[in-house]
């Protein structure tokens, strides 16, 4: 972790540590920082091969290098690798990927992963794509083990409204610019509610853009902090949802609102792992990402509402069957 | 990737021949390779190979210092001669890298190295490695004549020399039980390179013959055959020890009156003055015709061997990690006696004839007795040798086995780099190096990062 | 300014460091301070493991911090530019509690090395600190005497004074706290049979070791006290807690050479309760002024029962001692406020 931002990875691991001791289990979190940086992550690897968990009679480790933690009884669900040194490798935010030492580094840590991977008595997932990239990368099998939501049951669907809505921070790589300059595409009077906190300068650049487009009646943007209560409301009596990310690891959390609420999802051919749950067609739209194909399936949704409805069902449905609730991971955690 | 080399660069080395080789070949494969002398200046002498572009001795300058903590992998040529190697010692252990083994048997570089450089004394060296009741006893074998023998055996120092390399490459699989139980990083075999007609244009009249490190540089010309006499010949080359067995040669040759008759004795190359007179006196008794020819140029010992018919490469005992005599001798497509023993004993048997040391002299009779008969199989066999030797000896394979094993090294870095400074957190708390305490520190990173 | 509070923790165990920790990070966003704690695992057996983990804890990385509370051994290792060190206690076995004579079984077979270790990486690790507090005049000492570094003692507040208003006595002497040997529960029952029958006595706190609370009953059964005794052995809830002590005509506190004040003697004192304790009682000390702020007395059933006695039978007197302990207390000045001020000075 890193102290002071908080975020999915956190929830993960509070929301199941809630759901064991509910269950009767008596659990302690422990989270230890942890910096990428190339020049000391053999010396944190080596502080988290001497922690000492002796004491439980489970480990169940998320973020790497929690994996390294050594116990007898160890299991892992594994959320991401160190990405820069794995699917990040090259991408062009880490400048010096190839340099000599770098190009060792990746070795060695590839291969203190593999060992400690192999500790484990299973290994678990997020999603396809991260095991996926076990297989690749490490030459590990795992089954994905999707989180579910902490609390799903107060989604409902309330009503079906005009409103596709977005709920999530608002940052670039979620792409919430590319629904707004969909809209200025439409020719329905379907309209697009974007919630969530963000990056400030992308907010402006999204209020700039509804603007110019002239779309102020038809795009609400509420950037500010929403509670729960307040999400719920907003997500049981839309007509659908959007979830726009360039190249995510797992479906997300908003899909996944959506799929309880039953509501359809709309998303992109890129999104990364939000197909996993989206079939399209099915129970949501998986549309190129350009305004236009975006547009044209925001009409659909607000035409035929019928299929709309019936999507969102379909959404619902699916979350049974790739069987994202609690008891399912408690149980196959604990196995 | 970039690699630093320290080596002898001189021609007087055989050593440096090789790695003369390896850097070219290195850097034909787009490496960046910088050339660190480890000669001392009067071994140096005026004579270099190419690849020794004057850019660095080993001294340790701030530049130096530099470009080492730069370098992707550091490669030290060690041979068992301090003159030639005196900078890998003074180098290797504060920038640890791989070390090429051309000895299994250091003493003689550890010993005139503490000679020369004050500061460090081979008694603690052989105690720290083997311990204080084999450091007792060297004055003793210093005193009568056993030092090489005793050290042979208790203290070859091969261990000192790759306790603190990151990997070590060897050029023979005998003699890498030491290697293995004393290095903490890969310790790989590969052969040693060789390229026979890489210095034929080499100026004959340059440079010295004999070489230090114990094996001879030669020139590779294939010159006419000397046919001073209708004898045949069997050559000796080297620097004439006891371990070249010449004595065992002479007593062969003079076993009975058809070889007698048939065959002369060749010796080139540096021999002491003791050693030539009993060798001589020897062969008169024996009726043998022995020519010590002493030092040579290189040209005259190519062409010595371009006239031999018969090369002894008998070795016993056998300390060498490679022999650069038998390669050169297989290269000249001759055909060759070796002792069945260390390097020589791993050369195939299609392209060298190998005598049990245990019966070297009935052995060596027998080929000599009947080699005429098996003349045209001992000329196939000496092509066989060139050709193999050829493929195997190859600076390219060479080069890239360094690259290979580099990176592997490279792969290690992190975790060492790692383990320095916790070491360093350990010793400032006052922690020692043996210390009991170490145990459960590095049992949990074993399993990852070996 | 993201303030994290650095503390170690041993797996499913939850103690008084533990609550500090909670109250402070609590306390520091009232304050307008982010705060967040990090929670260092150790494991002090064997001891032959105790160097990994000071190593654990030396070599960690932190980033987004703009300051360190660190208050344990090993956790205090952290490295951190800016590093305020609370010490609440360093690893007493290498120290004060290391006797040469008789050394401690599990020690690792050098033992020497490694005590040598911790105080070499707790000099250093004070030698890196901006501040370095202790949790008690007791700790201030150990570290003056042991690692000859000065610490600036700053008392821990209590954690809910709101909690600890007072109220009018109902007749009994109160005695809270970890209930264990250490603690000497047992001695104020055997006080108790040498008092009045008026004399009532609570004692009530989680027990610790399989046996005490069992015990306990025996002893007051034996002792014939078993109807003037209530015994509450468990762990209570703050607001139990101080229900007890707010309706107490006094408080017994008797912790041999306790390091700090005492919470159960802090809190005594923020409800104005007079205090007994007893002359070994080591930092408690400090708030008992016999005859002005309760009764000090030796540590024998007779004297206890003296001082037992004497709070029983004059109510008004005994309600004096405890607002001049409120007080004395109070004069400390040990607030939560003044507390996160001195820490992020």
């Amino acid at each position: 972790m890193v102290p002071f931002v908080h975020g999915g990875a956190r929830n993960i691991v509070d929301w199941l540590a809630t759901k064991l001791t509910e269950h009767g289990h008596q659990v302690e979190t422990v989270l230890l920082p942890h910096i990428d940086h190339p020049d000391v992550l053999f010396d944190q690897m080596a502080a988290f091969r001497w922690v000492d968990l002796s004491a439980a009679d489970r480990l169940i480790c998320f973020r790497p290098p929690a994996h390294h933690v050594p116990h007898d009884n160890k299991v892992l669900w594994f959320i991401h690798h160190i990405r820069r040194f794995y699917d990040l490798w090259g991408a062009s935010y880490f400048p010096d990927s190839d340099t000599t030492q770098l190009t060792g580094l990746r070795d060695a840590l590839v291969a203190a992963d593999n060992a400690a991977l192999g500790e484990a008595r299973h290994v678990f997932t997020n999603s396809r794509i991260v095991s996926d990239r076990l297989a690749t990368y490490n030459g590990v099998d795992s089954e994905v083990l999707y989180p579910p939501l902490f609390d799903p049951s107060a989604y409902q669907p309330v009503e079906r409204n005009d409103e596709i809505v977005a709920v999530c921070r608002l940052e670039h790589h979620k792409r919430q610019h590319l629904l707004v300059e969909a809209m200025a595409h439409t020719t329905t009077p379907v309209t697009l509610r974007l919630c969530g906190t963000g990056n400030s300068g992308y907010v402006e650049q999204l209020r700039d853009t509804i603007a110019c487009t002239a779309l102020a009646d038809r795009v609400i943007l509420d950037d500010r902090w929403i509670d729960d209560d307040e999400k719920v409301n907003v997500v049981n009596r839309c007509l659908a949802a959007a979830y726009v990310p360039e190249n995510e690891d797992s479906y997300g959390y908003p899909s996944l609102e959506a799929a309880h609420a039953a509501k359809a999802v709309l998303t992109t051919t890129d999104s990364g792992g939000v197909p996993e749950l989206i079939t399209d067609g099915e129970n949501g739209f998986i549309a190129e990402p350009t305004p236009e194909a975006l547009a044209d399936a925001m009409d659909q949704l607000y035409l035929d509402r019928v299929r709309t409805e019936r999507m969102g069902e379909a959404n619902r449905e699916r979350v049974g069957e790739l069987q994202i609730d609690w008891d399912h991971v408690i149980e196959r955690i604990l196995a | 990737m970039r690699l630093a080399v320290v080596t002898p660069v001189s021609t007087r080395s055989a050593i440096a021949r090789s790695t003369d080789l390896v850097v070219a070949a290195l850097r034909a494969q787009d490496h960046d390779v910088l050339v660190v002398r480890a000669d001392n200046d009067l071994a140096v002498g005026v004579d270099r190979f190419d690849m020794d572009d004057g850019a660095m001795d080993w001294t340790p300058t701030p530049e130096l210092i530099a470009e080492l903590s730069a370098a992707d992998a550091i490669v030290y040529e060690l041979g068992d001669n301090a003159a030639f190697h005196a900078g890998c010692v003074k180098l290797m252990t504060t920038f640890p890298g791989i070390v090429v083994l051309h000895d299994f048997y250091l003493a003689n570089l550890y010993n005139g190295y503490c000679h020369l450089h004050p500061g460090v004394t081979l008694d603690e060296l052989v105690e720290g490695r083997y311990g204080p009741d084999v450091a007792a006893a060297l004055p003793e074998v210093v005193a009568d004549g056993r030092f090489q023998s005793f050290m042979a055996d208790e203290a070859p120092m091969t261990e000192v020399a790759v306790e603190a390399a990151r990997a070590a490459i060897c050029h023979a699989h005998w003699g890498t039980e030491r290697v293995l139980a004393a290095c903490g990083g890969p310790v790989t075999v590969m052969p040693l390179p060789y390229d026979a007609d890489a210095d034929t244009d080499a100026d004959p009249d340059m440079g010295v013959a004999v070489d230090l490190d114990g094996d001879l540089d030669l020139d590779l010309r294939d010159g006419p055959s000397e046919t001073p006499s209708e004898k045949r010949t069997i050559v000796t080359f080297g620097h004439v020890n006891r371990n070249k067995r010449a004595r065992s040669v002479i007593r062969a040759l003079g076993a009975d009156a058809t070889v007698r008759a048939r065959w002369r004795y060749l010796v080139v190359g540096p021999i002491d003055p003791t050693e030539r007179a009993e060798l001589t006196a020897l062969a008169d008794q024996r009726n043998v015709e022995l020519v010590c020819r002493g030092e040579v140029t290189r040209a005259e010992l190519a062409s010595a061997i371009a006239g031999a018919d018969l090369v002894s490469c008998l070795r016993y005992p056998a300390l060498e990690a490679s022999s650069a005599s038998a390669i050169e001798a297989m290269l000249h497509r001759k055909p060759i006696a070796v002792t069945d023993t260390g390097f020589y004993a791993e050369l195939p048997d299609e392209v060298v004839v190998k005598i049990d040391p245990e019966a070297e002299i009935r052995e060596l009779h027998e080929l000599l007795l009947s080699f005429d008969a098996r003349a045209p199989h001992l000329a196939q066999q000496g092509e066989r040798a060139r050709e193999w030797a050829l493929a195997t000896f190859d600076p390219d394979r060479y080069a890239a086995g360094i690259v290979e094993l580099a990176e592997q090294v490279r792969a290690q870095e992190p975790a060492s780099a790692a383990l320095t400074r916790i070491g360093r957190d350990l010793a400032g708390w006052g922690v020692a190096p043996d210390s009991p305490l170490l145990g459960p520190v590095l049992a949990p990173l074993d399993p990852v990062w070996s | 300014m993201n303030v994290l509070i650095v503390n170690n923790m041993a797996p499913f165990v939850w103690g008084g460091a533990e609550e500090l920790a909670v109250h402070l990070k609590r306390n520091l966003e009232l304050a307008d301070v982010s705060a967040e704690i990090l929670r260092i695992p150790f494991q002090w057996e064997p001891t032959a493991g105790i160097t990994a983990q000071m190593l654990l804890c030396r070599r960690l990385e932190l980033t987004n911090v703009d300051r360190v509370i660190a208050l344990k051994f090993p956790a205090y290792l952290i490295r951190h530019h800016e590093k305020v060190i609370w010490c609440l206690h360093q690893f007493r076995q290498a120290y004060d509690m290391f006797d040469p004579a008789a050394p401690d079984p599990a020690m690792v077979a050098n033992d020497a090395e490694l005590l040598r270790a911790i105080a070499t990486a707790d000099a250093e690790a004070f030698g890196e600190a901006k501040a370095i507090f202790t949790n008690s005049p007791v700790t201030a000492d150990r570290l003056r005497r042991f690692n000859s570094i000065d610490g600036q003692v700053l008392y821990p507040p209590v954690n809910d004074p709101e909690r600890f208003g007072g109220g009018e006595a109902e007749g009994y002497i109160f005695a809270g706290g970890r209930v264990n040997s250490m603690k000497r529960q047992h001695l104020l029952l055997e006080a108790l049979a040498f008092t009045p029958p008026s004399v009532r006595l609570v004692i009530a706190g989680p027990p610790e070791g399989a046996s005490t609370a069992d015990d306990l009953a025996a002893r007051a059964e034996e002792l014939g006290v078993a109807d003037r005794v209530t015994l509450d052995l468990r762990l209570l809830d703050r607001d139990e807690l101080a229900e007890w002590v707010n309706g107490a005509s006094a408080c017994a506190y008797l912790p041999r050479d306790e390091d700090s004040l005492g919470y159960v003697a802090m809190e005594a004192a923020t409800a104005g309760k007079a205090l007994i304790t007893t002359a070994d009682a080591g930092g408690v000390l400090g708030l008992v002024d016999p005859g002005v702020t309760g009764w000090v007395t030796e540590p024998s059933p007779e004297a206890l029962a003296e001082a037992m006695a004497a709070s029983a039978a004059d109510p008004r007197a005994t309600r004096r001692r405890g607002l001049a302990a409120r007080e004395r207390w109070n004069a400390f000045d040990i607030t939560w406020p003044r507390t996160v001020e001195r820490l992020l000075a």
